[in-house]
Formats: structure tokens, C-alpha cells, sequence
């Protein structure tokens, strides 16, 4: 049985332009230099994906593991090497493209079916379902420039689930709406494991990925880095994350660090309550963040800074030296300061830290990490649900009874 | 979709420049996956008529509003003021306008075509010589209303009823075939360099005036004629005001001059358009 996709020692590049307006006129002049410069997102890849499995591919930002999903769609084309597709591909890369604002529910369920290859005749059929499933009998008539975030997604999600692929491309699509729907769109995705088809996705949901996949792709700055159990690859990976130097994230594009650099951070540690490494987390944990300096000069009256962004965006947290009354009047050589959370108070996701040493004033950044620290919150299942972890506790009929909400 | 089995190929060595890489789209291929696609096609057609006019109150009115308005102010100019001896104006200056609107408006929409639709041609798979296809069908929906009013004012002025006209759908197609055409190229280089709209606003107006649109090439003194002569569309806008208003055939060198042209320009279009929309996701 040929493999349901393959990929051989493919490459993409990509160009980054410097100064796009230069293109005409560079392309006019015929002096191509310095226009672009390349970076591989990919570099010598090769994979196959047997048919009925669901392989999921995890990584960093920028790491690759995109530009391998759309590789696979024919969005993209590699530069070298082949891609091979058996059978019939949707791709969930991003929910509701292509929905035209002033046109209703039922006109753009029509209008996107179109997009992704579905006959007018089998939309027409499956248009109750595709309604139902999205929920929305009563604002279908309505323009979706009137839909909640929420409501388009849905929509977006019930259309593209009714392509009946053979092979299904899933891109972090999942991490929205709300959790009733999630759940929804994990039974659907698990029906498509049940009825046989091949499923890749691509996630930051670690707990997603172990929950789903027969096998594990870790891409790694456009490498593959790993392949095999779920479990033993999202290890490793996280592992990886924890004890990543800084200086070798590139992503291109978006700065993920900048700053004077007159008072440079070296390292930024996450640890359990006792001081062991630590990057997966129940709710209600104690977390201690060190972040470790270096400066060549004194410096004074610096304020240290840090902020947890779950990884849809959402600050959760943010705290400084500064504000939480706590003044460091002068560093000079190198050294470290440790926040200390006591209870952890956030629930199931994927979390990025931000730190950040900047003078007194807030008008000059000494250095700044950008979401490069990543930690999990896994919770066990009954848990709680939503953002923040509260304890509560639930009174029945004056018969006190224990428990948390 | 047509096959069920998909290879996305390119060539195993190293190329420096994907374009050099990829692989070309054939005429075949293009017309296959357009018929596997056609409802897509026809959709995005719909889905342009539909925003164009929504929200305001005439609507689909303004698209034959627009040429009465300029045939009332050219009318005026070129048969009062400067008084050009063409009867009647209004009919002669129509016969050219028509077509040339629909040109000038195809080859604008086609050109912004891809660029519009920027959200999906990142994140969805389709084949994307619908995108300019769908901007001159949309358009040619208009052509087709336009050359209505053509022959109502026709009527209305009480020029007579020539044979030749029987030729305009010869021309309307040929014409077709060279906007889409044109068209790509420019929507493919349009993805590459912004610039390229602007520069086709200001080609577009210089290109009108030395076109015998507002004129009749009869009126040209004979050198200069052959200066406007080299261009394909004075070839295609005189052959319509031949077989429409002065009721002859076309003159044949102009004819068979257009018709090889535009078949010329389509190929060429589809190959380029083929090869630069590979990296259109990426470049968007």
C-alpha cells in the first residue's frame, strides 16, 4: 500500500526581502544582490505518512513544521525534492478564509464549499448538517460580518470538515472557540481516525498530540529532529525548549529579542517550587522564574520584568520589580533574580514567557526576550475549565460539601 | 477535482531562482483544472457582481450610467464644440466605448486580482488562473449589459441595420481572449511589484486617447495613422466601429493582426502566469 503522503528530501526557501519597493527597480538594473536574502524553512526533509494514520508535528515558531503543511496542501511548491499525495487532501489551515463579510451564512457556506473543491449539489444536500453542526440555524440568513469570532470559526470548520478528504491537514485551527465546540471538532476528527483517513496536523497543544497521534514529527529550525511515539518526541521537545539557548531561535520576521543590550540576560529558567527544572505544570503548582544577567558596566536603578502570554496571545500576567516594590538600586558583573508564584493559576494551554530589563524610567529597553520561554499547564481530566485556575468550593442545600469548582 | 492522485513536483537540483525551477502549466492543464474548478469560477463571478453595486442604490444601473454619462460629455465635446464630422456621434463614440471600458475595467480588475484575494491564495488550494479569469468574466457580464444599451441607442438614433454586426461576437471574444491574457501577466507582476497598478492607471489613460476610441482612424492624417496603427487595440476598437457604425467588414490586416495577437498574448499569458503563481503563497 503506497503511503498516503510522502515527502523526499524536500527543501523550501523563502526570500526576505529588505526593502520590497527595491524589487522594480533592482529587477530593472538586473542587480539581484542584496535585494533578498534566502532562508531554508525547510531543508532536506523526508517523511511518509502510512494511510489511516494521524501523525501530529510539533515545534517552535518559525521551526517549519507550517511551510511542511502547505507543502503537502500544493499551497506551497519545494524548491527541491517531491511531494507525494495519495488521494484526496483538505486542509484546516485557518478557519473561515475566504468568507466574504456582507454575504450571509448560507451564502458563504456555498462560496467557500466552492473554494475547497466541493460540488454545488453535495453542499446543497449536506447544508442542513453543515448548519447544524456550526449551530447557527438562527443567524445563518445573516451577513457574517454580524458573527462573533466564535460563529465564524464554527462555520468555518463545519464546511471545511464536510470535504471528505482522504488525507486531512490540520493547522492549530483547534485552539479556538469555545470549549464546547472544541470538543466537538476533536469527535469529528476523531470520527475521520475511526473511518480510516490520514490525518496531519500540526500543533503547540502537546497534550493534543500525545491524545491523538499514532506518531510524532518534531521539526527543528527546518530540520526533522525526531520521529516516533508521541510521548517519547513531546519529551524530548520540551526538554529541548527548557534548555535552548536563546541566541539560536531565529526566526525571521519578527524580532524575538532587542534592546541596548547594556545589561544583557543570559538565561531564563522555569523551576518547580524546590528549584528543579521544571516546564510542565498542573494548576495550583508553585512556579519560580530565575532570570540570570550579565552587564559589562554598573547599572542602576534597573527593573526586571516578566509576562506570561498563553500562546493564542492572551496576556495573562505581567509583573515587575518596579511595581511589586521591590528596588534593585544597582547590578554590576552578573547575577539573578527569582520571582516566585506561589499557586499557579492558569489552566490547560500552552504558556510563553516574556522578560524584560528596562531603566527606571521605562524609556530604555536593556534587553528583551519576546515569548522565548515556553512552559504547559496540563491539567487531569474533571479539571476545571477556562483561563484561570480559582479555588472554589460548592455549598448543597446547607450540607457543606467540599470540592473545587 | 479531476485526479485523485497528486504530484507536486520540482526539479531535484539546486536551483537558485524558483522560477527557473518550476514546472510550466501547459494549455491543457490549464483548461482542466479550470472545468474541475468551474463552479469556483462562477461563484467568484457572482461574488464580484454581487459586492460591486451592494449598498448602493442604483446598483447594477451605474455600470450603464457611467457610459451614457461619458457618451452625453464626449457627445457634447467632440459633436458641438469641436464639432467632428461623424453622424451620429453619440452611436459612433458608443461603438468604441463599450468595448473599451470593458477592456480598460477587465485589465484593472485582473490585474488587482490575485493581490485581492491575497487571504485565500495563502491558505487554501486553487488553481489560481481562476483569479484573473473571474475579474474579465465579471466584467464581460457588464460588456454584454453595455452592448444592450449599444444597440437600444442604435435603434433610438435610427442607424441602420448592417450585416457586418452579426461579426461582433467574433470580436468580443477575440478581445476577451487578449484582456485575459494581458491580464495575468500584469496580476502575476502585480504580486512581485506593487508598482505595477499605478503604472497601468496612467497606460490606461495614455493608451485611450491613442486609440481611436473618441475619433475615427479615417481622421488621422495617413503618417500618423501608422503610428496608432501598431497598436492592437486601435486594430480591435476600429474593427468594431467598422462592422457596428459604418457597416463594412473589418479591415483584414487589423483583424487577422488582433486575432494573432490575442491568441499570442493568451498563451503567453498562461505560461507566465502558470510558472510565477508558484510562489505566489509565499510573495503575496
Amino acid at each position: 500500500m503506497p503511503a498516503a503522503v510522502t515527502l523526499e528530501n524536500v527543501s523550501k526557501r523563502y526570500r526576505v526581502y529588505h526593502q520590497r519597493h527595491e524589487v522594480l527597480k533592482e529587477a530593472l538594473l538586473r542587480r539581484r544582490r542584496g535585494v533578498y536574502e534566502e532562508f531554508y524553512a525547510l531543508r532536506n526533509v523526508s517523511f511518509a505518512v502510512e494511510p489511516a494514520t494521524t501523525v501530529g508535528i510539533i515545534g517552535s515558531n518559525g521551526s517549519g513544521k507550517s511551510t511542511a503543511l502547505k507543502l503537502i496542501a500544493r499551497i506551497l511548491h519545494p524548491n527541491s525534492g517531491q511531494v507525494r499525495v495519495d488521494g484526496r487532501v483538505s486542509a484546516l489551515l485557518e478557519l473561515g478564509t475566504g468568507f466574504h463579510p456582507d454575504y450571509t451564512g448560507r451564502e458563504n457556506i456555498f462560496l467557500n464549499g466552492a473554494l475547497l473543491g466541493l460540488r454545488r449539489e453535495l453542499i446543497r444536500r449536506r447544508l442542513d448538517d453543515i448548519i447544524g453542526f456550526a449551530g447557527l440555524e438562527r443567524f445563518i440568513d445573516n451577513p457574517v460580518k454580524t458573527y462573533s469570532s466564535g460563529m465564524y470559526m464554527r462555520l468555518g470548520f463545519a464546511i471545511a470538515v464536510n470535504v471528505d478528504p482522504d488525507v486531512l491537514l490540520v493547522d492549530e485551527v483547534l485552539a479556538v472557540g469555545d470549549a464546547d465546540f472544541g470538543q466537538k471538532c476533536y469527535e469529528r476528527i476523531n470520527r475521520f481516525r475511526r473511518d480510516g483517513k490520514t490525518i496531519v496536523f500540526v500543533s503547540h497543544d502537546l497534550a493534543a498530540v500525545r491524545r491523538f497521534c499514532d506518531r510524532t514529527l518534531w521539526i527543528d529550525r527546518g530540520l526533522l529532529r525526531a520521529d516516533g511515539d508521541p510521548n517519547e518526541v513531546t519529551e524530548q521537545y520540551l526538554a529541548d525548549v527548557q534548555h535552548r539557548q536563546p541566541s539560536d531561535d531565529a526566526s525571521p520576521g519578527a524580532p524575538s529579542r532587542w534592546g541596548t543590550r547594556q545589561v544583557e540576560i543570559v538565561r531564563v529558567e522555569l523551576m518547580s517550587g524546590n528549584g528543579d527544572p521544571k516546564y510542565v505544570f498542573e494548576p495550583g503548582d508553585a512556579m519560580r522564574l530565575r532570570v540570570s544577567y550579565r552587564c559589562k558596566e554598573p547599572v542602576r536603578n534597573p527593573v526586571i520584568g516578566m509576562a506570561i502570554i498563553r500562546d493564542d496571545g492572551v496576556n495573562c500576567f505581567g509583573t515587575n520589580t518596579r511595581a511589586s516594590g521591590t528596588s534593585i538600586a544597582e547590578i554590576r558583573d552578573h547575577g539573578s533574580v527569582t520571582l516566585t508564584i506561589p499557586r499557579l493559576s492558569l489552566l490547560e494551554a500552552g504558556y510563553l514567557i516574556s522578560v524584560s530589563i528596562v531603566d527606571e524610567a521605562d524609556r530604555v529597553t536593556y534587553d528583551h526576550w519576546d515569548r522565548r520561554t515556553e512552559f504547559r499547564v496540563r491539567q487531569k481530566k474533571g479539571d476545571p475549565t477556562g483561563v484561570v485556575f480559582m479555588p472554589a468550593t460548592w455549598e448543597v442545600e446547607g450540607q457543606p460539601h467540599e470540592g473545587v469548582a | 477535482m479531476g485526479s485523485d492522485s497528486v504530484t507536486t513536483a520540482a526539479r531535484t537540483e539546486p536551483v537558485a531562482d524558483a522560477r527557473r525551477g518550476g514546472r510550466t502549466i501547459g494549455i491543457r492543464q490549464w483548461l482542466d483544472e479550470v472545468i474541475a474548478y468551474s463552479e469556483l469560477l462562477g461563484n467568484l463571478v457572482t461574488r464580484d457582481l454581487k459586492t460591486k453595486y451592494r449598498g448602493s442604490f442604483f446598483g447594477i444601473f451605474w455600470s450603464l450610467l457611467n457610459p451614457l454619462l461619458l457618451m452625453l460629455v464626449y457627445t457634447l465635446v467632440f459633436s458641438i464644440i469641436v464639432r467632428v464630422n461623424i453622424h451620429p456621434y453619440a452611436v459612433f463614440l458608443l461603438t468604441g466605448l463599450v468595448p473599451w471600458n470593458a477592456f480598460a475595467m477587465s485589465l484593472t480588475s485582473a490585474t488587482n486580482s490575485v493581490i485581492d484575494n491575497a487571504g485565500i491564495v495563502r491558505k487554501i488550494y486553487f488553481p489560481l488562473q481562476i483569479l484573473p479569469l473571474s475579474a474579465v468574466l465579471a466584467n464581460t457580464v457588464n460588456f454584454a449589459i453595455n452592448i444592450g444599451l449599444l444597440a437600444i441607442l442604435t435603434v433610438i438614433f435610427r442607424a441602420k441595420f448592417a450585416p457586418t454586426m452579426l461579426l461582433l461576437p467574433v470580436l468580443v471574444i477575440l478581445q476577451l481572449l487578449f484582456t485575459y491574457g494581458l491580464g495575468s501577466m500584469l496580476g502575476a507582476a502585480q504580486v512581485y511589484f506593487r508598482d505595477v497598478q499605478y503604472f497601468l492607471g496612467i497606460l490606461l489613460t495614455a493608451w485611450f486617447f491613442l486609440t481611436p476610441v473618441v475619433y475615427s482612424l479615417d481622421l488621422v492624417p495617413p503618417k500618423l495613422r501608422l503610428v496608432l496603427a501598431i497598436n492592437p487595440m486601435a486594430w480591435d476598437i476600429s474593427s468594431f466601429q467598422d462592422i457596428w457604425f459604418y457597416g463594412r467588414l473589418p479591415r483584414w490586416p487589423y483583424l487577422l493582426g488582433f486575432t494573432a495577437v490575442s491568441l499570442l498574448t493568451l498563451v503567453v499569458g498562461i505560461v507566465a502566469y502558470g510558472r510565477l503563481s508558484q510562489r505566489f503563497a509565499e510573495e503575496v
